[in-house]
């Protein structure tokens, strides 16, 4: 597999605008756009180097409103861009790790088993 | 752009119980080169830098279960642990943090496997452990 990027980390927040708004005061970092999520009823982004730190606030329910009750406020999903996402279906098969194909504002990405992650909620995304 | 600013992602942080065992999925899987591999005696972990682009995932492994890392692990399990910012200037970009009242753990920057680093503390950030890291100067990733 040829994984090439950080696309974004996600913070779970109760409060995403909020959120985004003091990673832009203490980090100088500017506010990108960010496509709704059916799990999440807020969402903001800011924009480090080639990378974004999404913030969500979950909906009443859903994964993500499941990882806020568990962990708290922080860092809950890593997403990486893959150079071709096909190969990375075949390479997660022949390894034997389970992984959830969908489609996200009209990008295919997978989400991988967090137990073959090492307990990382982790999304591969294709290229934009 | 001041030479404090905050340029990319240096790494993401990820606690793994066992670093042999990670490079199974992290390094071998999804084929992220392994960059530098260091025992941090006084942090009490076992740490591996794997490239991805302009960063890199951080897996660390506890020396012990007393360590930070080790009660990371016995309390939340592997996962994600911290993101770190690069700069070209940590001591420039700590004070800055320290001028918009930002809580510290590290009030000093001092030598870490991604550089010169320092942390703050995560009730400032919306529960984010948030590291910075200027790379040594033989380093430089990008």
């Amino acid at each position: 597999m040829k994984t090439e990027r950080i696309d974004h980390v996600t913070v779970v927040s109760p409060d995403a605008a909020g959120a985004a708004a003091t990673f832009s005061r203490l980090f100088g970092l500017a506010s990108a756009p960010i496509a709704a999520s059916p799990d999440a009823a807020a969402s903001a982004a800011v924009t480090i180097g080639a990378a974004r730190i999404e913030f969500r606030t979950p909906a009443e329910s859903g994964p993500l409103a499941d990882a806020l009750k568990t962990g708290g406020e922080g860092m809950t999903a890593l997403a990486l861009e893959v150079a071709d996402l096909d190969q990375a279906i075949q390479t997660l098969q022949h390894a034997g790790i389970r992984f959830d194909p969908q489609t996200m504002s009209g990008r295919r990405i997978l989400l991988v088993d967090p137990r073959a992650a090492h307990g990382v909620r982790l999304a591969l995304m294709a290229r934009r | 752009m001041s030479s404090a600013a905050l340029t990319r992602i240096h790494h993401v942080g990820v606690v793994v119980r066992d670093l042999e065992q990670a490079y199974g999925f992290w390094r071998d899987v999804l084929g992220l080169p392994v960059h530098k591999v260091a025992t941090v005696e006084d942090q009490g972990v076992r740490a591996a830098l794997l490239a991805i682009g302009e960063s890199e995932i951080e897996l660390l492994e506890p020396l012990s279960p007393t360590s930070g890392i080790g009660r990371f692990l016995a309390k939340r399990g592997e996962g994600l642990h911290h993101i770190c910012y690069a700069t070209a200037d940590v001591a420039g970009a700590l004070d800055a943090a320290r001028a918009k009242g930002v809580r510290l753990i590290d009030e000093k920057p001092r030598p870490g496997l991604a550089g010169t680093i320092c942390f703050l503390h995560p009730a400032s950030t919306h529960g984010v452990l948030v590291e910075y890291a200027q790379p040594f100067a033989d380093e430089a990733h990008t």
